[in-house]
C-alpha cells in the first residue's frame, strides 16, 4: 500500500503579487454582478465576463505563450481559481476549456489545432462541453455506444449523449465516441473535436434541472458528419486519455469551493446577529475543513506540475471536497433562522441559500460519484 | 517544503529496527524510557537545535518527519516533546516555557507539556502517523481475511470503509504538514493573533475530529481480533483517543477559529486561509 504524503508546496515567488492583481481586478469586475449569478460561480455562464477575464490575461494561465497563454506554474493557476471562486467569479463559460480541453488539445491537438483554438480559449471566446454520459451509460462510461464510423467523407456519428453541460451554447464539444469493433470495453474509444456550430446532423435539447435552470442537454448525433482531422490523439486510446482528464477535473478549488458564496454570506449573516457558541464551534469547523481540503488540493496541484499522475490523491480530494460544499446550506439552515428565498430583494444570503440547496445534489454526481471515487480509491490502495 | 530524505531514511531505520511488537508490548509495561535515550544518541532530540549548538538544523518539515514518525510506529516515551521543547528553547532544553494565552487544554499528565500552539502542532503530526498506521494495517488485514469463500477487500461494502478511511488519513496529513510548513515560514505562534495560528489550529480541530471516525473503521474491519490486547491494535487506537483532548479538542480549536470568522468576516478569513 503506497504511504499517503500531502508536502506543503512553497507559492512561488509572484504568487503574491498575482493573488493581489486578481483581487483588484475582482473588486472591480464584480461590481454589478448580481449574487444569484455569483453563488453559482463556475456554475453560472457569463460570456461578456468570460472575455473580461480573457482580457485580463486569467484564463489559460499554465498555457504556453506561444499560444497566448500565461505560461505560468499550477500552483500560479491554483491562485487563480481559487481567487475566482472565493468571490463567486462567473466562470463557466470558459472553465471547462481551460481546466480540460485546452489542456487536452495541446497534449494531442496538431499544430494547426492549436494555433486555432488555444489563443482563442485565452481570449475568453471559446465554450467547450464534455460529451461523456450517454443514457445507458454513466458510471459504467466504458459501455457507452454512440459510434463514430470512417469513411472516405470522414467520421459518420450516430448516437446520444445526455447531460452534456453547456452544450447548447457552446462552440465545441469534445467527445468520447465507440471507434473500434469487439474487443474490450475500453479499448475501441476514441476522442473527437467536435464543432458544435457548423455540423449538420446534431440535435441538443436542453433539460430543465429540479430548480428549473437549463445548463445540461441532450444531444443527439444523427449521421453528423466529422472531418478526417476531428480525431484527437491517437485512434482508440480515448480511454487512457479520459483518465489523464478526469484526474484534472478532480483535484482542483472548485471540488470544494462549489458553496463559497453561500459561506461568506453566512459569516456576514451571523456577525449581523450574533453567534451563540454553537453556531461559531460549527462554522470553525467548516473552515477547518476548508483550510484542510485546500492542503490537500494544492499538494495535488504541485504533484502535477512535477509531471506525477496523482490520480488516487485527486479522486480523494473531490469525494471529501465534494461531501464538504454538500454540507454547507444544511448547516447554514441550522444556524440562521431565515428562509430560503430566491427573490431579488431577499438578503443575498437568502437568495443563494435557495440557489445552493437545490444544486448541491449534484456536486458529488458530475465528474463521478462519490462511490466511483471510493472505487478508484481502494483500487489506489491495492484492494481491487 | 520537503522534509530531508537522509532524515527519513535514519527515522525510518531506527523505527522499524527497534519498535517491534514485542518491543511495544514490553514497553506497556517498562514505559519504554529507553527509546529515548536511543534516539537522543543519533540526535533526534535536537533535530530543530541550529548547527552551531550542536544540534541538526533542521526545519519544522524535518520535525514533522519525526513527530509522524513516532505516532506511526506508536513509539513509547517523550522524544517528540523532547524535540519540540529543545526547537522552541534552543540547547537549553527543557524549563520554563512561554505559554500561549489562549485557555484551551492541556496535555497528557505524562508527558511534559508544551505551550498550547507547539503542543497541538506537535499531536496533529503525532494522530495523522498513528492514523496513516491504522489505515495500512487494515488494508492489509481485509487483504489476507478471509470470509465467504474471499478476502474482505473483495467486497466493496469493505472497500468503500477503507476508501472513506485513507480520505481522512489523507486529510489529517495534508492539514499537519501545512501546518509544520506554516510554523517554519511564519514562526511559532504564541496566540491568535499570530500568522501560523489558524492552520496550527486546523490541524489540531481536524486530527482531533477524524480520530473518531478512522479508529471506528479501522477497529470495525478489524473484527474481534482488534479488540484483543495481543493484537496490538490498540497501540495506535489508544493513543488517537488520548491525543484528541490533549491541547485542545477538536471543539475548543473549532470554536476559536469560528468567533474569528464570524468576527472578521468573509474577506479577511479568506485572507487568512490563504495568506
Ligand atoms: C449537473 C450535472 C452536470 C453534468 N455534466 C456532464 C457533462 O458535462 N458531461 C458528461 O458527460 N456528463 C455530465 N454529467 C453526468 C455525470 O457524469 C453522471 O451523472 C455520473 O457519471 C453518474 O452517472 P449516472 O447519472 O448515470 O448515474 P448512475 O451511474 O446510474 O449511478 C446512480 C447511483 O448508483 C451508484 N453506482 C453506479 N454504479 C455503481 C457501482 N458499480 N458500485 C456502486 N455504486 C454504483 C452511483 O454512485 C450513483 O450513486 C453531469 C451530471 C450532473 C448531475
Amino acid at each position: 500500500m503506497p504511504r499517503l504524503n500531502f508536502p506543503a508546496p512553497e507559492l512561488p515567488a509572484g504568487a503574491d503579487d498575482l493573488r493581489r492583481e486578481v483581487r483588484a481586478f475582482f473588486n472591480e469586475a464584480l461590481r454589478d454582478v448580481p449574487v444569484a449569478e455569483r453563488a453559482l460561480s463556475w456554475d453560472a455562464c457569463n460570456p461578456e465576463f468570460s472575455r473580461r477575464m480573457g482580457a485580463a490575461g486569467l484564463i489559460g494561465m499554465g498555457f504556453p505563450h506561444e499560444y497566448g497563454g500565461g505560461g505560468r506554474s499550477q500552483l500560479e493557476r491554483f491562485v487563480v481559481l481559487e481567487e475566482c471562486l472565493a468571490v463567486g467569479a462567473p466562470t463557466g463559460f470558459h472553465w471547462f476549456a481551460d481546466r480540460q480541453s485546452g489542456p487536452l488539445i495541446l497534449r494531442y491537438g496538431s499544430e494547426a489545432l492549436k494555433q486555432a483554438i488555444i489563443p482563442r480559449i485565452c481570449r475568453g471566446e471559446l465554450c467547450f462541453c464534455i460529451g461523456m454520459s450517454e443514457p445507458d451509460s454513466g458510471s459504467d462510461l466504458a459501455s457507452l455506444r454512440t459510434r463514430a464510423r470512417r469513411t472516405d467523407a470522414g467520421w459518420i456519428v450516430n448516437g446520444t449523449k445526455v447531460w452534456t453541460t453547456n452544450a447548447h451554447r457552446a462552440h465545441y464539444m469534445i467527445a468520447l465516441f465507440r471507434t473500434g469493433e469487439g474487443g474490450r470495453r475500453h479499448e475501441g474509444l476514441s476522442q473527437f473535436l467536435v464543432d458544435l456550430r457548423n455540423t449538420p446532423g446534431i440535435r441538443i435539447a436542453p433539460i430543465r434541472d429540479l430548480a428549473g435552470r437549463e445548463h445540461f442537454n441532450e444531444v443527439h448525433f444523427e449521421g453528423a458528419l466529422l472531418p478526417e482531422d476531428a480525431l484527437i490523439g491517437a485512434e482508440n486510446n480515448g480511454w487512457a486519455q479520459v483518465m489523464e482528464e478526469l484526474a484534472l477535473e478532480r483535484a482542483g478549488p472548485e471540488r470544494y469551493l462549489s458553496c463559497q458564496t453561500l459561506f461568506n454570506e453566512l459569516l456576514r449573516v451571523l456577525g449581523d446577529r450574533g453567534a451563540s457558541a454553537a453556531a461559531a464551534a460549527a462554522v470553525g469547523a467548516a473552515v477547518a475543513q476548508l483550510g484542510a481540503l485546500r492542503a490537500m488540493s494544492l499538494s495535488v496541484a504541485a504533484m502535477l506540475q512535477a509531471g506525477e499522475s496523482p490520480n488516487l490523491e485527486a479522486a480523494m480530494v473531490k469525494d471529501m471536497g465534494t461531501r464538504f460544499e454538500q454540507s454547507i446550506p444544511a448547516l447554514a439552515q441550522e444556524l440562521v433562522d431565515l428562509p430560503a428565498d430566491p427573490s431579488s430583494d431577499a438578503l443575498p444570503y437568502q437568495q443563494a441559500l435557495h440557489l445552493m440547496t437545490l444544486l448541491a445534489p449534484s456536486f458529488s454526481l458530475r465528474g463521478g460519484s462519490g462511490e466511483i471515487l471510493r472505487g478508484i480509491i481502494a483500487r489506489g490502495l491495492g484492494l481491487r | 517544503m520537503n522534509a530531508d530524505l537522509l532524515l527519513l531514511d535514519t527515522v525510518e531505520r531506527l523505527f522499524s529496527e527497534q519498535l517491534t511488537p514485542e518491543y511495544l508490548a514490553e514497553a506497556e509495561r517498562s514505559g519504554g524510557a529507553d527509546f529515548l535515550s536511543l534516539a537522543q544518541e543519533i540526535g533526534l532530540d535536537a533535530v530543530l537545535v541550529a548547527q552551531e549548538e550542536g544540534g541538526y538544523g533542521g526545519s519544522w518539515s524535518d520535525a514533522f518527519v519525526v513527530a509522524e514518525a513516532c505516532g506511526r510506529y506508536a513509539a513509547p516515551g517523550s522524544l517528540p516533546e523532547v524535540m519540540v521543547s529543545r526547537g522552541i528553547l534552543g540547547s537549553r532544553g527543557t524549563g520554563d516555557v512561554p505559554v500561549g494565552h489562549v485557555p484551551v487544554g492541556h496535555s497528557s499528565a505524562e508527558q511534559p507539556s508544551l505551550p498550547l500552539p507547539a503542543g497541538a502542532l506537535l499531536r496533529s503530526a503525532q494522530m495523522a502517523g498513528a492514523a496513516q498506521a491504522l489505515l495500512e494495517r487494515s488494508v492489509q488485514y481485509c487483504g489476507e481475511r478471509e470470509q465467504f469463500g474471499r478476502p474482505l477487500g473483495r467486497f466493496q461494502a469493505v472497500q468503500q470503509q477503507l476508501a472513506e478511511l485513507a480520505g481522512y488519513v489523507a486529510c489529517m496529513q495534508a492539514a499537519s504538514q501545512r501546518a509544520f510548513a506554516e510554523v517554519q515560514r511564519r514562526g511559532m505562534p504564541a496566540g491568535e493573533e499570530d500568522p501560523a495560528w489558524l492552520a496550527v489550529a486546523i490541524a489540531k480541530c481536524r486530527c482531533s475530529e477524524l480520530a473518531h471516525p478512522v479508529t471506528l473503521i479501522a477497529h470495525g474491519m478489524h473484527g474481534a481480533i482488534g479488540f484483543t490486547e495481543e493484537f496490538g491494535l490498540q497501540h495506535f487506537s489508544r493513543p488517537l483517543w488520548r491525543w484528541r483532548a490533549d491541547y485542545g479538542r477538536c471543539s475548543d480549536w473549532a470554536q476559536a477559529i469560528g468567533r474569528h470568522a464570524i468576527a472578521r468576516g468573509p474577506e479577511a478569513t479568506w485572507d487568512a486561509l490563504t495568506r
